[in-house]
């Protein structure tokens, strides 16, 4: 689950702003994986793969204009980790590569929006566990 | 578990060189002119990084060349719209297009081409509501559709939407943007006649915005010192000016300095200090002169011949209109027939400048 150094942007050791992105990333990678493999069905190789093009895009995501603190852009990040996964596996199941057992077609037929949800809550539960005072 | 290989997405990602980064691709791409830009070279737009590099440089060209920046942002929405290559990774291909599409609107609304602006604006809205926080952006869009109501005279509708927008952008902690908003705000005010609540709001920006957002600044000071001098402050309305003028580039703001020279000259003739007015009067003829507006040229050499014939120095009063008149008549600033033109044509070829006729000119050409 370590995000390579060749594929992730370089990042500037000195940049506040890249350092918090990827303290936050780090800090929701445990959960994104649990969505993509246990939930979304991806092998551990898949899952890897795409949690690094998640970062890249995180990184982007929170570059825009008007966009939260990467701390309260982690709903966001939810949103688009189950998103990407059920694009992933619609496209590997719909190529006849991997035939789809009922769990993953149940999550399939959700939107991701509502899958996120549950993981924001997990996500909230986890924090406190954590970080009670926050 | 089952031994499994890692299948990938059809079109991956496509970047450049880890060595080159977005913004350097970006600066070797806009180096190259529109036309004789190779496939290959545009292939990099195509990079999300490099795309949003390009957009950025493109925003700060806005106000000095918004004609370069539209044919830009229109040749780089086509590209990306019709690329077949997966950009990005997740929704990056949809905001890049908003991007653009609100650059092009902007350039647009620049360019005085009101209704392409509100199609690039159409286009621009609908890009980024497929992006996963369209908030924030719709904002932006927001924001310069309501510039392009100022721009129609539509304050009343300006006045009653900004709020929202202003409360959009300082919920996302968009300040800059806020800032600009809030600016609009005040000079739609104004232009209502509600000067009260135009100083009001001016003020509290005067106040407010930080020393990095020099131009909205000067823009800041310029309208203060108007409103200053409209009330018959002129001292403070000279000491605001300065001001501006002390954040104004003539090179690299040239219509801004020479709307600001304008307004110093005319703040230095209503306190009765003629040469300096027309001083300043001519710095701002020569800045338009240069920009190759004929129009704020002629206007502004009436006004200044006007202040001349004050001091008593007709001969270069002479000189102003004879310059003025053929620009005034061939664009028709005033309405055919107009009286005070002829009667003031005929009085200059006598040497003998009629300063009732003159007057008249210069309140026709204010009142347009």
């Amino acid at each position: 689950m370590e995000i390579s150094d060749e594929s992730a942007p370089k990042i500037d050791s000195e940049d506040p702003f890249e350092r918090d992105v990827r303290a936050v990333f780090h800090d929701t990678l445990a959960l994104i994986h649990i969505a993509l493999v246990t939930h979304y069905g991806m092998i551990d190789a898949e899952a890897n793969e795409l949690e690094k093009d998640l970062y890249l895009w995180f990184v982007r995501f929170c570059r825009r204009p008007g966009s939260k603190s990467p701390k309260e852009s982690r709903s966001f990040l939810l949103v688009a980790s189950c998103q990407f996964a059920r694009e992933y596996q619609k496209y590997i199941i719909g190529s006849g590569l991997r035939a789809p057992d009922t769990a993953t077609s149940r999550i399939l037929d959700r939107e991701p929006t509502d899958v996120a949800k549950d993981f924001s809550r997990s996500l909230d539960l986890l924090t406190f566990r954590h970080h009670p005072d926050a | 578990m089952p031994e499994a290989r890692v299948i990938q997405f059809p079109a991956p990602a496509w970047s450049v060189e880890p060595a080159r980064d977005a913004k350097t691709v970006a600066e070797e791409l806009l180096a190259e002119s529109l036309e004789e830009r190779s496939s290959e070279a545009w292939g990099a737009i195509c990079d999300a990084d490099v795309a949003v590099a390009v957009a950025d440089l493109l925003r700060l060209d806005l106000n000095s060349n918004p004609n370069r920046v539209l044919s830009e942002a229109e040749a780089a929405y086509e590209r990306i719209s019709t690329s077949e290559r997966r950009m990005g990774v997740f929704d990056e291909k949809d905001y890049l297009l908003g991007d653009y599409a609100l650059l092009a609107g902007i350039a647009n609304r620049l360019s005085g081409n009101f209704e392409s602006a509100e199609g690039w604006f159409d286009l621009a809205d609908a890009s980024f509501r497929q992006t996963i926080d369209p908030y924030p952006s719709s904002m932006r869009v927001a924001h310069a559709r309501l510039v392009v109501r100022y721009e129609l005279r539509r304050f009343s509708d300006v006045v009653s939407l900004i709020t929202g927008v202003i409360s959009g952008f300082e919920s996302r902690g968009m300040l800059e943007d806020a800032f600009k908003a809030r600016f609009l705000q005040a000079t739609s005010y104004k232009e209502l006649g509600n000067f009260n609540r135009s100083l009001e709001c001016l003020v509290a920006l005067q106040e407010s915005i930080p020393g990095s957002q020099v131009t909205l600044r000067s823009f800041v000071l310029t309208n203060l010192a108007e409103e200053y001098a409209r009330r018959a402050d002129h001292d403070r309305a000279l000491t605001t000016y300065e001001a501006a003028l002390a954040l104004t580039d003539p090179e690299q703001n040239a219509m801004a300095y020479a709307q600001l020279m304008g307004s110093v000259g005319e703040s230095y003739r209503l306190k009765g200090e003629y040469a300096l007015a027309v001083t300043c009067f001519r710095a701002a003829t020569n800045k338009y002169a240069a920009l190759g507006m004929a129009t704020r040229v002629a206007s502004l050499r009436v006004v200044t011949a006007e202040t001349l014939l004050t001091i008593g120095r007709d001969r270069e009063a002479e000189w102003e209109i004879l310059a003025a008149l053929p620009t005034i008549e061939d664009q028709r600033m005033v309405v055919e027939g107009f009286g005070a033109t002829a009667l003031l044509k005929e009085s200059v070829r006598r040497r003998r400048t009629d300063p009732a006729a003159l007057r008249e000119l210069s309140a026709a050409l204010r009142a347009k």
